[in-house]
């Protein structure tokens, strides 16, 4: 493959300039290093294939967590005009509203300290994690599905699993507009329905963090944080349900693509134009799975919280768990943001990116608004997660984005080589003090440390860029895995 | 004769890139790969039958059809297979799928595979047999 030329902008951002096929610029959040690390070949050229889209506007982004996807990168941020623009399954992935949530509680480290495992069987226990498998509460009927689909996390909270004021917390309120459960396939329910209130394999994660760094106090303290909390954050999507749906969904954008003359550079990436049929139903099946995710957080945050409360012997009160946001990070839906000193309205993907609206964005809880969004960056097991704010620059330079986590480094099956024969959970005891509890060593081999990049150095990255700041550093005592 | 596997090292996720002297060995090896990822194969055993056809205009997306519907049956029906007769007429691939219940202690539990995907797919014939390239979502 030919070198990708590089142009820096300044010493977090590269642009990518416009050649062949490209519609717009390609620009990636890096500096030097990371560039040197991760700027490979094929997760540049995977910049450059999304910015060929059609109706692409400004830039085809890549947050410094990017690494080679399939069809998008991971970490991609592409926007396009609600009228001439495409909406691409590849650019929401096959979880769709992979997502973070964190909690607050009245609990410090010293609280759980001497029984800390004791605590972890019993959330291990109560929210099933693993490969397929079933979720933690009854099945429901197809006509409760409907209603769940349609109406997302209050139909968890109304079942008693979380609180009321929990809804202004979630991204878009826990519910996507638009959602159709007619659209949504029939193997989707077939092969998730049954799997609500599960966390899932992979980098999913349930975690117990101890927050050890206050970079903004009067911020942390507004959001119920102070060095020491202890605080609850859940990474997991659409489970089966969104898998099945991407799965039905890229063969008719594949026929769709053709059907419209759109030209591939990779078949990942197929689309159907915003204004056809093809995109509509998508659209609202995607919504639908997106919505199922965010039922799937809400009721692992139910049954969390009550795991937590009867393994410390407090009342839900005492306790006193609250959240305080839940981001989607693999997703496309509408938004309206600044393009070239105009509001314009968007659909705006980001496949393993997260949004970060700035302060008095309307659509940040009344509770935070002068603050900015909260933005959740899970790191990797041992070391460090982030809590960050959105900032004035967000709406104008990335469509309001930011990144999503710390990025993968080493493959998966270079770690399972690397790390075979070795106490893994040992390991993750003595050298960054963290309780493990997993279904799969393969599972845990996969997902050490040493498989991720620094995530302080991709946060630092979009703080040095002016998109969001850090507020707290957050330490994990305990990690439930799949 | 067997074909050879050998597992790719994508950054996020996991591919295998499978030759074989047929193109019915390239998908029988490639299936047996593919379950290979999810747990261990060598303890499964071929109780159970399935029968499974898929019709497609080319050999790669038949080949990510025909993993697709096997991944599909796992999640839903819950089996694993180990052992697969596979044959071709025109467009459509027919499949027996031989294993049995999957159980995540006994058959040793290695990695969720969410998806097959498009992305770097390949099905050639390669030097007198067959390649493929194949890249799952983990």
């Amino acid at each position: 493959m030919e070198t990708v030329a590089l142009h820096r902008l300044s010493d977090c951002v590269v642009e990518i300039p416009k050649t062949g096929a490209m519609r717009v610029p390609g620009r990636i959040y890096a500096t030097a290093d990371i560039m040197e690390s991760e700027g490979q070949d094929e997760s540049l050229k995977q910049v450059m294939n999304v910015a060929c889209l059609p109706g692409i506007v400004g830039f085809s982004l890549a947050m410094p967590d990017f690494h080679w996807g399939y069809g998008f990168p991971i970490g991609g941020v592409a926007a396009f005009d609600a009228e001439d623009g495409v909406v691409s399954p590849g650019g929401v992935g096959y979880d769709i509203n992979c997502g973070v949530r964190l909690m607050r509680t009245n609990l410090t480290h010293g609280d759980v300290r001497g029984r800390l495992r004791d605590i972890v069987r019993q959330i291990f226990r109560d929210i099933p994690a693993g490969v397929g498998g079933g979720g933690s509460i009854t099945t429901p009927s197809r006509r409760e599905a409907d209603d769940l689909l349609t109406r997302g996390a209050a139909w968890a909270v109304e079942r008693g699993f979380g609180a009321e004021d929990d809804l202004q917390h979630i991204e878009e309120g826990g519910r996507l507009e638009g959602a159709d459960p007619g659209a949504v396939p029939p193997r989707s329910y077939e092969r998730g329905l049954k799997q609500i209130g599960s966390l899932g394999s992979g980098n999913h994660f349930l975690e117990l963090q101890i927050v050890d760094e206050v970079y903004r106090p009067e911020i942390a303290r507004r959001f119920g944080l102070e060095r020491e909390t202890l605080a609850v954050a859940i990474h997991s999507g659409s489970r089966g349900f969104g898998h099945q749906t991407c799965e039905e969904f890229l063969s008719v954008m594949l026929r769709a693509s053709r059907a419209y003359g759109i030209d591939l550079p990779d078949r990942q990436l197929c689309c159907a134009p915003l204004s056809s049929p093809e995109a509509k139903r998508y659209l609202g099946a995607m919504f639908a799975a997106a919505n199922f995710a965010f039922v799937n957080r809400q009721v692992m945050k139910g049954v969390a919280e009550r795991a937590l409360a009867r393994a410390t012997g407090r009342s839900l009160e005492d306790l006193g768990m609250r959240l305080i946001y839940d981001v989607c990070h693999n997703i496309a839906k509408f938004e309206t943001h600044e393009v070239d000193g105009r509001p314009r309205r968007l659909c705006l993907h980001r496949k393993g990116a997260t949004r970060a609206l700035p302060p008095e964005h309307p659509l940040i809880p009344p509770g935070y608004r002068d603050l900015g969004q909260p933005v959740l960056v899970p790191g990797d097991m041992g070391r460090a997660s982030f809590l960050l704010i959105g900032n004035a620059r967000a709406s104008k330079d990335t469509f309001a984005s930011t990144c999503h986590g710390a990025g993968r480094r080493r493959s998966r099956s270079a770690m399972k080589r690397a790390l075979r024969g070795r106490d893994l959970y040992r390991e993750m005891e003595e050298k960054y003090n963290v309780l493990v509890m997993a279904h799969s060593r393969d599972g845990v081999a996969e997902e050490m440390p040493d498989a991720y990049k620094d995530v302080t150095a991709v946060v630092d990255v979009m703080e040095r860029a002016g998109i969001s700041d850090k507020v707290a550093r957050l330490r994990p005592i305990a990690c439930i895995k799949g | 004769m067997a074909g050879t596997v050998h597992v790719m090292d994508h950054t996020g996720d996991v591919g295998i890139e499978v030759r074989a002297d047929t193109r019915e060995e390239l998908f029988r090896t490639a299936a047996v790969a593919m379950f290979d990822l999810i747990a261990d194969v060598a303890r499964v055993a071929p109780a159970r039958e399935e029968v499974i056809e898929v019709a497609e205009e080319s050999d790669d997306l038949r080949l990510r059809s025909f993993l697709a519907e096997l991944l599909y049956r796992f999640f839903t029906n819950g089996m694993i297979f180990c052992d697969f007769q596979v044959s071709f007429s025109e467009m459509r691939l027919v499949a027996r799928a031989r294993g049995e219940t999957f159980e995540a202690d006994r058959h040793a539990l290695r990695t969720e595979l969410k998806a097959v995907t498009y992305h770097g797919l390949v099905v050639r014939p390669d030097g007198g047999g067959w390649f493929a390239r194949v890249i799952f979502d983990v």
